[in-house]
């Protein structure tokens, strides 16, 4: 209701600026419903920055930001583009960030994003792209990075396997989240599974989904299996990305794995404690991408890709960039080479996780055989 | 003859808001529900259609709950789930009796202090007292730091199953103590002092006269809780093992964390079996003490 | 083995001071248990540092007060509550209460098994219910939208409603609505003079946990209502799982406030037995 009345009153503002210009732009005046969620700065960015320009790019295109806090209504707007498509009505959404765009586009329910569409596409990595299949655009990054408690922990591992000999060496002082409840738990679960599977078949992985390929995870889960015995409280994982960051305020563990965006908010926030350092791996952890996509029933789609594409301009992609202190939705080559060099030390892409229905696979396994599977009796 | 018919037919009329509101409600997205568990997958519904892993048929198949109940895992969450109730019922008694006993028996002053504090879960939201439970009883929460300092170790019970029953049983304690509190006013109070002149002991009366009478009561709140904790989702999701998980909390694992709905609402239609034996079991017993009293 | 052990059990009791020190520390432990973690939650919301192993935040602050306020989309999650909840009351009460008058004072076929049935039917785990909910709304226009939050957090309180009224209107005595109606008043006037007041405590009593009941939902009104409608609880869910231990606490506190006024108006009315009887208990 309030929305509605929002709305009517932004449609009434822009047809008074309209008439006032002398109408030839009548037709053209649209309002976009954006919705969106996460941290409150990625709502900063959008209310504060992102929107607030593309008004002066295009001063007949509102976007009406629809927010939630984390995603939480991730759920409820998919449940509503399904019902309005069940229904044959349209659903009200046009623009769509979430991690749940290609499962909504496998059901009809977001348009595919082609080239012809969004120009800029072209400056995206493929694989990225063909993740989600084609139904969003990745339009910033994040990456987990592994965090650690400097007093303790003296050199941290730099590659997997001195991680492994880590957690080996230091039992109960190591622990990642559940991964279904927050990415930071299921990259870490997602690199032990991958680097458990050949390697030249690690992009099928990424790009394709049949249910048999699940048994390739069986190496990768026994590796996982072996550490939660060295694990904090021998395997406990708490639940969501603060638990872990929690956990490693409170000292209970020296090392988890965590958002590098989080964990600079938490730093700069003294809510960690500032002996907490970050270090990536090498090979990294995986990243992910925000996806925005469009709503295959929006009556604007034409104008929601012209904002798509102004988002991946290099200009908008820096202020991505800083304001997040995170990755680009783009190719880094693409970026202002002065943004590049503030932050040379990550720019670099982060390794890509699993197509998003393995990621649901990955999460039962878990339960199943880590969580949910009594340790084996000691040797 | 005309006077009864009338009033059936009004009768029928007014009772049949609340019915049809439940039958919208709850019946008809529940018989969907049910059909998609047995194999039907309506196409035009993506929330299903889209999931991973479906079962597809024409024919009812009762293939989903096979697979479902032959997987160690939903067995060890189905015990899980009715260890926990177990546990949880029989707490919530023996919690409930003990305040309803002292705001009844206790001296007066006792009694004001105990009634103002029973009630007080009831008025707190419960996602709140499950993160309440997190900051007290979590591993370096205050109790572990109370514990320090007096040199006894901790081992947080909050990630366990006495973490899920503890908060099960506070958030419950009102509704029980009220109604077991309530049967213990219409106690007969004769009875219980002819006892006590005899000689009796406290323990004996509560045994022999109080307990008995109190029957009905104590039925009506096990299976209210019974079936309230059997599909309770905020307290497990919050506290609790990694694994295995209550229902509740599976069913919404396999709905959004593993892509399975129909997993999902075949763990809905089983747990729905489940709460109808409770309660089949209460008004079978509501009835039987209705006609003996 | 079992005179010996009763014997001890008796003297134990028999001592009064023993009895009363067993008392004291039976109401202590519950006491404990039922407002410990209450007043743990009130600590950290004041917290700026507190770090294991301190009993008492290190040092104390007002920030994230301050942060809550300003970022927790606070008002608009609040006005939503406390339009939503006060309005299923009501439509519970056109929708159950006439009802209660009808399963209480008239015969009709069924009477029995349709009392029963309501709470067959809640007994249904609510998650199973709110995914195929949302499907039906939308063919109705009710996703995202106030009625439709309304109708969902309605599902809880049907029960209650329904019950707990009928068992009031049982328990007024016939020979009252009989005299009066002796006494001249036509049937209308019986029951706005007699029946209803002499009932409203417990269709206060259903009001109350009809209130708490949908105050409380956050569930069913995410799939509902989100993003455009976010009640207090659910802004609370996202909050408790994303947010350090301060922001849940203040946010709980918050929220409890006016949950705890309500108590106090309502402890009387609670604590006289009409929720039991609702149940069938007397």
């Amino acid at each position: 209701m309030k929305k509605k009345a929002v709305s009517a009153l932004a449609r009434a503002a822009v047809l008074l600026s309209v008439l006032s210009i002398g109408g030839v732009r009548a037709q053209s005046a649209v309002t976009l419903n954006f919705y969106s969620g996460g941290d409150v700065n990625v709502q900063d960015l959008w209310a504060n920055n992102l929107i607030p320009m593309y008004k002066k790019v295009a001063p007949n295109v509102t976007i009406n930001l629809v927010w939630s806090e984390h995603g939480a209504a991730d759920q409820a707007t998919f449940d509503r583009l399904a019902a309005a498509k069940k229904a044959g009505k349209v659903s009200g959404v046009d623009l769509w960030e979430s991690g749940m765009v290609q499962q909504a586009g496998e059901a009809g329910m977001m348009a595919k994003i082609a080239a012809s569409d969004v120009s800029n596409l072209s400056k995206v990595p493929p694989t990225i792209i063909q993740q989600v299949g084609s139904y969003g655009l990745p339009y910033r990054g994040s990456s987990v990075v592994l965090a650690y408690n400097s007093k303790e922990v003296s050199s941290p591992p730099r590659s997997l396997p001195e991680l492994f000999d880590w957690i080996k060496k230091n039992p109960g002082k190591f622990t990642y989240n559940t991964p279904d409840t927050g990415g930071s738990g299921h990259a870490f679960v997602e690199r032990v599974l991958m680097s458990g599977l050949p390697q030249d078949q690690i992009k099928t992985f990424q790009t394709e989904y049949k249910p048999e390929m699940v048994s390739a995870f069986d190496k990768g889960l026994a590796t996982l299996k072996e550490l939660d015995a060295s694990m904090y409280q021998n395997g406990f994982h708490p639940k969501g990305n603060v638990g872990t960051l929690q956990l490693l305020a409170k000292g209970n563990i020296r090392m988890g794995t965590v958002w590098s965006d989080m964990a600079l908010s938490y730093l700069a926030q003294n809510l960690l404690p500032p002996e907490i350092k970050l270090v990536q791996l090498e090979p990294p952890f995986s990243g992910g991408a925000a996806f925005l996509g469009v709503a295959a029933d929006s009556p604007n789609k034409a104008q929601a890709m012209a904002f798509l594409n102004w988002l991946l301009t290099p200009e908008v992609q820096a202020v991505v960039i800083n304001k997040m202190n995170g990755y680009p939705g783009v190719d880094w080559k693409y970026v202002p080479t002065e943004t590049r060099t503030k932050f040379a030390d990550i720019a670099k892409s982060y390794s890509i996780g699993f197509q998003e229905r393995f990621g649901a696979d990955i999460n039962k396994l878990w339960y199943e055989k880590i969580a949910g599977t009594p340790m084996p009796a000691s040797k | 003859m005309k006077n009864s018919w009338r009033e059936a037919l009004i009768g029928l009329c007014l009772a049949a808001l609340p019915v049809a509101a439940m039958f919208v409600l709850v019946v008809l997205p529940a018989f969907e529900g049910l059909r998609f568990s047995l194999g039907y997958v309506p196409g035009d519904n993506p929330a299903y259609s889209t999931g991973s892993h479906l079962v597809t048929s024409s024919t009812p198949t009762l293939e989903v709950y096979r697979t479902l109940l032959s997987s160690p895992f939903v067995q060890a969450d189905l015990r899980l789930t009715l260890t926990v109730t177990l546990f949880t019922v029989l707490l919530i008694l023996l919690v409930g009796y003990s305040l309803a006993l002292l705001v009844r028996f206790g001296p007066g002053r006792l009694g004001a202090a105990v009634r103002s504090l029973y009630l007080i879960p009831m008025f707190v939201p419960v996602v709140i007292a499950a993160y309440a439970f997190i900051t007290l009883y979590g591993s370096r929460g205050w109790l572990d730091a109370l514990l320090h300092h007096v040199g006894i170790g901790y081992r947080s019970p909050i990630y366990g199953i006495p973490g899920i029953v503890m908060g099960l049983v506070w958030s419950h304690l009102p509704f029980a103590t009220l109604l077991l509190g309530s049967g213990l006013d219409a106690l007969p109070e004769e009875q219980v002092e002819a006892a006590r002149d005899s000689g009796a002991g406290f323990l004996s009366i509560l045994w022999r006269i109080i307990l008995p009478l109190n029957l009905t009561p104590t039925m009506i709140v096990a299976a209210f809780s019974g079936i309230s904790v059997l599909g309770s989702y905020t307290v497990p999701a919050l506290l609790g093992p990694n694994a295995p998980q209550m229902v509740g909390v599976a069913m919404e694992q396999y709905f959004g964390a593993y892509r399975q709905p129909q997993g999902a609402v075949a763990l809905a239609m089983i747990t729905f079996a489940l709460a109808a034996a409770i309660g089949a079991l209460y008004v079978w017993g509501i009835s039987r003490t209705r006609r003996h009293g | 083995m079992q005179p010996v052990r009763r014997l001890e059990a008796v003297w134990f009791m028999r001592v009064p001071q023993m009895r009363r020190a067993l008392l004291w520390i039976l109401v202590l432990a519950l006491g404990f248990f039922l407002l410990m973690p209450l007043l743990t939650l009130v600590l950290w919301a004041f917290a700026d540092v507190w770090r294991y192993p301190s009993l008492l935040p290190q040092m104390y602050s007002l920030k994230w007060w301050n942060w809550v306020f300003h970022n927790g989309n606070l008002g608009k999650s609040a006005l939503w509550s406390f339009t939503t909840a006060p309005v299923v009351v009501l439509l519970a009460w056109v929708i159950c209460l006439p009802a209660a008058y009808a399963f209480s004072r008239l015969n009709f076929p069924g009477k029995r098994f349709f009392f029963v049935a309501l709470l067959a039917a809640d007994s249904f785990p609510r998650f199973g219910i709110y995914i195929s909910v949302a499907t039906l709304f939308f063919q109705w226009g009710l996703i995202g939208n106030y009625w439709g939050v309304v109708l969902v957090q309605l599902i809880n309180v049907i029960v209650t409603m329904t019950w707990i009224p009928t068992a009031g209107f049982d328990g007024v005595p016939r020979e009252l609505e009989e005299a009066a109606r002796d006494s001249g008043a036509n049937p209308l006037q019986v029951f706005w003079r007699v029946t209803l007041p002499l009932a409203l405590p417990s269709i206060l009593v259903a009001s109350i946990l009809a209130f708490l009941s949908a105050f409380d939902e956050a569930q069913g009104t995410l799939v509902v209502g989100a993003p455009d409608i976010t009640t207090l609880p659910v802004l609370m869910y996202s909050l408790v799982a994303n947010y350090p231990e301060p922001v849940g606490a203040v946010f709980s506190i918050l929220l409890s406030i006016p949950n705890l006024l309500l108590l106090i108006f309502a402890r009387r009315i609670l604590l006289s037995g009409y929720l039991a009887a609702g149940f069938g208990v007397r």
